[in-house]
């Protein structure tokens, strides 16, 4: 048995490297606890991690929200017509910038 | 799905650095979750996590993984080593898990307007055609986006999303001969097994013209630095792409598809397009009139043995050194400054390892009074292209090639 064992971990370390190799680090989710931040969880993390609107610069409402469209319009994200106002009120407010200098 | 509050973090031991210190940082450091880089742009932190088979690199995004390569690494060689190679993955179902890459599952496709479509492992390929070994810098369309001003939305990039690698593998021209590529073909399609996270998200597909995917320093790569490719860095076969943006060189290639006409998937339009203007440039936040897919790297060149924030004694020598390169065309000159640009001096230039590699350059940097001084780089290629002093500006956020500027202290002698 053990041998058996053996010969399949050396089949395997011939496919590149060990098999408990092909796994990821922990995912991190890291969200300001402002007032809207579960629909963020509700509408985004189902395709991608929060990085991906945690490491934008701070963009203006306009931005936020071309960004947003561009996710309905071009990757069907579910984010329905009512719920994009508080979800750019939730982004300008934790990761942009207003509109006044 | 915690939300960890401000305080959390702040409870966390987490070493914050500044840039200057950022640079000097030991690499592969253990609980690498803990240490904080901090890239020289607003919201710029990024925690230094070790993946499987990468030392620890700068975590841009999770899921799919983005990883970029910190800059110090440059300095190592002008070949980048496989476990500092910068990862990039646009769908959230990325990477294919192993179970679809091992030898047994994984095949390529090749067909669409083919006279004979045909299936190849990776042994096939290896068996069937020669081998071919290139060095080649691959570099993201979004390197350095992080720098643009005004910002834009996008990666938020430093400039380590670009490496050099020998590449082995077989030519795309062979295996489309044996294929036979049917006289109406227009364009040859590339896609891989990272699969789209959602139904409605498209995949990641990439398009050739049909005459460039015969150009025969394209590569079916199957091995990168003499290993086989890393698991992130598209196990077990991808398109190599010499000259151009990383965005050609598909990752996990099982599908080559010739195809009639214009593809117009979203990966190649709207996404990765650049104004069809002088330098794909426009003017700072305004939107092109026409745009074209992007396609090869503009001349782009680096210090890399000193970085911003070093300190130099007045009267001592030390070696400047750095990288260069273009799309191909081959670097022909690289000129060093330590006055901001106001002359220039002629660097030395290291073996040639091919036209699409990084070159080494080496200079004498003695400087004799203190103060403090802005180094500047300047390349240009067999062409007569270079770089711009002043930044240029696109929407994307792509291509940015200014001539760098690093910023050392010369302290008295």
């Amino acid at each position: 048995m053990k041998r058996l064992l053996f010969a399949t971990l050396s089949l395997t370390s011939l496919a590149a490297f060990a098999a408990d190799e092909w796994v990821l680090p922990p995912e991190q989710i890291v969200l300001k606890p402002n007032p809207g931040a579960d629909l963020v969880k509700a509408n985004c993390v189902m395709c991608h991690s929060t990085e991906y609107l945690t490491t934008q610069p701070l963009l203006t409402r306009d931005q936020w929200k071309a960004a947003v469209t561009k996710m309905q319009a071009k990757y069907g994200a579910p984010v329905t017509a009512e719920t994009v106002d508080p979800l750019l009120d939730y982004l300008v407010s934790s990761y942009g910038k207003t509109a006044k200098p | 799905m915690n939300i960890p509050h401000s305080s959390e973090l702040s409870r966390r031991a987490f070493l914050r650095r500044g840039a200057l210190a950022a640079a000097a940082l030991p690499i592969g450091l253990r609980a690498a979750d803990e240490t904080i880089v901090h890239l020289p742009f607003e919201n710029g932190d990024r925690s230094l996590v070790k993946y499987p088979q990468k030392r620890a690199l700068l975590r841009l995004t999770s899921r799919p993984p983005q990883l970029e390569t910190p800059f110090e690494v440059f300095n190592e060689g002008t070949v980048t080593a496989n476990d500092a190679f910068f990862v990039r993955y646009h769908l959230g179902g990325s990477p294919p898990p192993r179970e679809v890459l091992l030898p047994e599952a994984f095949k390529l496709q090749v067909g669409g307007k083919v006279k004979t479509p045909l299936t190849f492992t990776v042994a096939d390929l290896q068996k069937q055609f020669e081998p071919v070994e290139i060095t080649a810098v691959n570099q993201c369309s979004g390197n350095s986006r992080g720098f643009f001003q005004p910002r834009v939305p996008g990666g938020q990039l430093a400039n380590g999303a670009m490496g050099n690698a020998k590449w082995k593998g077989v030519r795309l021209k062979d295996v489309l001969e044996k294929v036979g590529v049917a006289p109406e073909a227009k364009q040859v399609l590339f896609n891989g097994l990272d699969n789209p996270p959602a139904p409605k998200v498209p995949d990641f597909v990439k398009a050739l013209e049909a005459e460039q995917a015969l150009d025969p320093d394209l590569l079916l790569a199957y091995e990168m630095n003499g290993e086989p490719l890393p698991w992130l860095n598209g196990f077990p076969l991808r398109l190599v792409v010499p000259g151009h943006y990383g965005t050609y060189w598909v990752k996990h290639l099982n599908e080559i598809t010739v195809v009639d006409e214009t593809f117009k998937g979203f990966w190649m339009d709207p996404a990765y397009r650049i104004p069809d203007t002088e330098c794909a440039a426009v003017e700072p936040g305004t939107t092109p009139k026409h745009t074209v897919p992007i396609s090869r790297f503009n001349v782009r060149s680096f210090l890399t043995s000193l970085v911003d924030g070093a300190k130099v004694r007045a009267g001592s020598t030390v070696t400047a050194r750095g990288i260069a390169f273009d799309g191909g065309y081959g670097i022909r000159e690289v000129l060093f400054s330590e006055d901001d640009g106001q002359s220039w001096h002629a660097a030395t230039l290291g073996a040639d390892l091919g036209k699409y590699s990084f070159r080494e350059w080496t200079i004498p940097f003695a400087p004799k009074k203190a103060g403090e001084y802005k180094l500047r780089v300047k390349a240009s290629n067999r062409l007569g292209q270079s770089q711009p002093m002043e930044p240029l500006w696109n929407p994307a956020g792509y291509m940015r090639n200014v001539v760098e500027t690093t910023h050392v202290t010369v302290t008295k002698a």
